[in-house]
């Protein structure tokens, strides 16, 4: 059993790798600045349904280190390792709660990962003024927590 | 009916989400006014400040790190920059006190504060 739980999340955090590797091939920033799919968030919605909070835990924050490492710098690693922990305690809540389905879960961690990089970059930096980037920041976390969370739910669903 | 009542948590976050932030994308474009000076920073350290006012171009930074800051007609925005991903050159004009470009990858900043220039407009006009 322990090496099927090992092999399980090698493969979903490699699956993670792939899916942050195609969304940085895909600039998404043309609209507004720093905005992602967030695609290595069907692999979290789905390990954290599945395999429970503390895999889901694991998984991100090794993604998060490897992506830093092999695409970002100190700096990304440290907005992406706040972002995605506030994505996560989010998550954990809302799924705890019983009251969201992936959906609602998904849309939380895309608010967490968006909320958590703005305010770890006006800390770092020192300017406030980086709260206008929130709203749009916001709008386009609901939209793509919304798909996110509906590919999500259908793979919670689908695979055993 | 049951699509909606199965989802009824989820459509009021997402709601309550795209409320807030409308909201506070309205109010922030309504209360904000025309700003007078960019002030460019570095690492969370002021470099200097550029009255709006006068068209120029700056550059911030030299060798592998630059950010090309270009002012004109009372706005301001990057044409320029050595960072891979270019947000800041893509974050296109700002020109409204507290507006903002940041460039991550070489920490600099520029914000829009009020500033004294904001009052020669009245005196040209």
């Amino acid at each position: 059993m322990k090496t099927k739980k090992l092999t399980t999340h090698a493969l979903l955090l490699a699956l993670a790798l792939i899916l942050s590797y195609l969304e940085n091939l895909v600039p998404m920033s043309f609209a507004v600045p720093g905005i992602k799919l967030g695609l290595p968030n069907v692999v979290i919605v789905y390990a954290l349904y599945k395999l429970g909070a503390k895999s889901a835990v694991s998984i991100s924050i090794v993604r998060v280190i490897l992506v830093s490492i092999l695409f970002g710098n100190v700096m990304t690693m440290i907005y992406s390792l706040v972002g995605a922990a506030l994505a996560l305690i989010l998550m954990w809540l809302l799924k705890k709660s019983k009251k969201f389905s992936p959906v609602g879960v998904s849309v939380a961690g895309a608010l967490g990962h968006n909320a958590g990089q703005i305010f770890t970059a006006m800390v770092l930096l020192e300017t406030g003024g980086l709260i206008y980037y929130l709203p749009a920041l916001c709008i386009s976390g609901a939209v793509s927590g919304v798909l996110i969370g509906i590919l999500g739910g259908i793979l919670v669903k689908r695979i055993k | 009916m049951t699509f909606l009542k199965k989802h009824k948590n989820d459509i009021l976050l997402i709601l309550a989400v795209l409320i807030l932030a409308g909201g506070f994308w309205l109010y922030s474009s309504f209360a904000m006014d025309k700003g007078g000076e960019a002030v460019i920073s570095v690492d969370g350290k002021e470099l200097c400040r550029l009255p709006l006012g006068v068209d120029t171009t700056y550059t911030i930074g030299e060798g592998e790190h630059f950010n090309s800051l270009v002012i004109s007609g009372g706005e301001a925005w990057m044409a320029d920059a050595s960072c891979p991903d270019h947000i800041c050159v893509n974050s296109g004009k700002v020109s409204l006190e507290g507006q903002s470009i940041v460039c991550l990858p070489n920490k600099t900043i520029v914000s829009i504060v009020g500033g004294e220039d904001s009052g020669l407009d009245g005196v040209a006009g």
